[in-house]
């Protein structure tokens, strides 16, 4: 039995991918500052990403939450090599854009949806909910 | 010989990877699919967050791989091209992976614990103090070692302008993407054509006329504004050294989406049609087509000491640094993929993986290095010295071999150039934020003035241009890798605690630890040592008598430091010995 892979293609908030190594040391000077200036990359960004951004990730916390270990979500930013190869393979414009098994969900209002399939897979592995099946 | 040379390595790469490295994984670390790691235990959306082994790959090589293995090789050639590649191989087969792949291996069994809180719990409460302490000097070390590339660099006519259009490129994908909020296909296809059309008007006669200008404002006829204990100081380097820094300064103040990151964005695709271009004009080179020269022009072995630099022990091992083994990986194993791994058994074609593939764009560099011609950079009649800047020659090897593909040389430096420059401006860009930050946060309070974002950014490039300008940077590069491999003998030190407490073999952890020790220490006293004869010359100018001292200063506590270390980690070493003969009776 395996779990389900949900990936999400939605712009990410850089400070990290930007300069991982920078992230690394700053990281582990243990002075607090790296929090700081994430904060502070992460404000200046235009609001509009800032809630796309917030909202992606509540329900990326909602999916582990409720599923548990079933179903891992990824994130994948569309300004990465692994991004572009999803752009142009499965041709999207529109963010988020949900891919489950190849499937593709485009935006919110696909989100239900999406739901159903996972649900549906879910049941077709023969999986528990673990979060609602108490 | 350079096909020759890249398939050797290619194939001992191999078959360490195949025998070796999978041999250790299987038999040793016992690596197990079904063990659950933290990235799937404590799934939070931020940290630990499970991936794909390919993308992972992806990840950690982008993040072990910046001017290191490029600029470390193309100096250790001048001991002769032998002794470079023999470390690089050897390094990376007995060491270099061992340490990316056992510390991911370590932190994902410790629950994904980073570097300094392992050293805290299997060292010592000091250990971590230390860890830090070389951490901050590791910093001060980037700026000053990166900016004297990228000021050489710059200095080259071809190069400023293809420069300036590449960032005008990249501001324009920042205002498309996130004021605009246009297609990021078109932008991208946009910007990057556009950047790559600038870097061509760049190397045109009207630019180029313009750099050679500037370059002539100053100094005697060939530039030159004085002299420094390591060789002259143009005036070109000098004034490239502060526009590289207002570079960073705008990356510092400026919003990440707004400057730093669309112009990393859009570098990043020229960057990699460069690495793709000319491993492909290496090949075809060497089948005969095109005039790109693929035989060797410096010697197997020159020397085992080059006055300059020092004995081919210890110094080549420290100079080459990240190609061969580098104690950043193990920082980047253990925070990030450490945590991000979906399965044990991924940590190998990652972790191990990575590393043979860096060790690879090593072995690239020495090709690039030894294939120009005999004189060009490296003097025959003075024992093979470098006699350019490390950065313009890997710009003229990728140069050389993106001929073989048709590109003309001028834009084939330009691109080479400006490849490395944006590699090393990426970092010290963020290392200037992180410094200005660091000082509001940590003296604004005693301070008012640091708490303004412009004023910590400019002391700490004042900072920065004073290490540029005494021109030490020789010396500042031995340091640089000192510190860098000194976190990798830690990071040994510790994975070998950890197998002893375990109850595993850990002599493939433990000699290698005490050869990094050994080696990296002896080069740092001697460093050391030679900066403060030097800044006790009779009649030296004062502000090479500060640059000498401190780089000797420095020199001496990261091997204090480092002792310490290896006095407490051998004492818990010991302990867990102990420990475990008397469970086994």
């Amino acid at each position: 039995m395996r779990g389900i892979v949900v990936e999400v293609v939605t712009p990410v908030l850089t400070f990290q991918s930007h300069c991982s190594q920078c992230e690394f040391v700053f990281d582990k000077t243990g002075l607090g500052v790296n929090a700081a200036v994430q904060q502070e990359a992460i404000n200046a960004y235009p609001a509009w990403l800032q809630e796309a951004y917030l909202q992606v990730s509540d329900w990326v916390r909602e999916i582990a939450r409720r599923y548990q270990g079933a179903v891992r979500v990824c994130i994948v930013d569309p300004q990465s090599l692994e991004g572009m190869w999803r752009l142009l393979r499965y041709w999207i414009r529109r963010y988020p854009t949900f891919l489950l098994d190849g499937q593709k969900f485009v935006g919110w209002e696909s989100e239900p949806a999406l739901r159903a399939a996972i649900e549906e897979k879910l049941s077709a592995q023969g999986m528990e909910e673990a979060g609602c099946g108490g | 010989m350079a096909l020759l040379v890249l398939v050797i390595t290619l194939v001992i790469v191999i078959l360490g990877y195949r025998f070796y490295a999978s041999k250790m994984d299987r038999e040793v670390i016992q690596s197990d699919p079904k063990r659950a790691t933290p990235a799937t235990l404590y799934q939070d959306g931020v940290d630990f967050m499970p991936a794909s082994g390919s993308v992972l790959f992806g990840y950690q090589f982008k993040s072990i791989a910046a001017l290191g293995p490029i600029v470390g090789p193309i100096v250790a050639v001048q001991w002769g091209w032998l002794p470079a590649v023999l470390w690089l191989v050897i390094g990376v087969f007995f060491i270099g992976w061992v340490q990316d792949y056992a510390s991911a291996m370590l932190a994902m069994r410790n629950e994904g614990m980073t570097l300094g809180g392992l050293s805290y719990k299997l060292i010592s409460p000091r250990a971590r103090g230390i860890l830090l302490s070389f951490l901050y000097f590791y910093l001060l070390l980037i700026m000053g070692a990166f900016g004297y590339v990228v000021a050489g660099l710059l200095a080259n006519p071809v190069v400023p302008f293809g420069f300036l259009f590449l960032t005008l490129a990249g501001l324009l994908a920042g205002q498309m993407t996130y004021r605009w909020k246009q297609d990021l296909l078109f932008t991208t296809v946009l910007t990057v054509a556009l950047a790559l059309i600038g870097i061509w008007l760049g190397t045109t006669g009207f630019f180029t006329n313009i750099a050679q200008g500037i370059n002539g404002l100053a100094g005697d006829a060939e530039g030159v504004l004085y002299k420094t204990p390591y060789g002259p100081m143009k005036w070109s380097v000098w004034l490239w050294g502060i526009v590289a820094l207002a570079f960073c300064y705008l990356g510092s103040v400026l919003p990440i989406w707004r400057f730093a990151q669309p112009i990393n964005y859009t570098s990043f695709w020229f960057v990699l049609l460069g690495i793709v271009g000319s491993i492909v004009g290496i090949f075809l080179a060497t089948l005969g087509v095109g005039t790109a020269k693929t035989n060797f022009a410096i010697p197997a072995f020159v020397t085992w000491n080059q006055p300059h630099l020092g004995w081919l022990w210890p110094i080549l091992f420290v100079t080459i640094s990240c190609g061969a083994i580098s104690g950043w990986h193990s920082l980047v194993s253990t925070s990030g993929t450490a945590r991000q791994l979906e399965k044990e058994t991924d940590a190998l074609p990652v972790g191990a993986g990575a590393m043979y593939t860096e060790a690879v764009l090593g072995v690239l560099s020495v090709v690039f290095a030894v294939t120009a011609t005999a004189g060009t950079f490296y003097d025959p009649t003075q024992n093979w010295k470098l006699t350019a800047k490390a950065g313009g020659v890997f710009a003229d090897g990728m140069s050389r071999f993106l001929g073989v593909l048709g590109v003309p040389a001028d834009l084939g430096t330009a691109i080479g150039s400006i490849f490395l420059a944006v590699m090393a401006l990426t970092v010290m860009q963020l290392v200037l934020r992180f410094m200005r930050v660091a000082s509001a946060e940590l003296i604004g309070d005693k301070i008012v003035a640091f708490k303004n974002p412009h004023v910590g950014s400019i002391v700490a490039i004042l900072f920065t241009l004073l290490i540029l300008w005494t021109g030490f940077w020789q010396r500042i590069w031995v340091l640089f890798g000192g510190a860098n491999q000194l976190f990798a003998g830690l990071a040994l030190l510790l994975i070998t605690i950890w197998l002893a407490r375990e109850g595993k073999a850990y002599n493939w952890t433990f000699w290698p630890a005490v050869f990094m020790y050994v080696t990296t220490v002896t080069a740092l006293l001697i460093t050391a040592y030679k900066s403060f004869n030097a800044a006790f010359e009779p009649g030296i100018e004062a502000a090479f008598v500060f640059g000498n001292l401190v780089a000797g200063l420095i020199g001496l506590f990261l091997a204090l430091a480092a002792l310490l270390l290896a006095y407490d980690g051998l004492r818990s070493f010991q302990r867990a010995r102990t420990e475990m003969a008397m469970a086994a009776r």
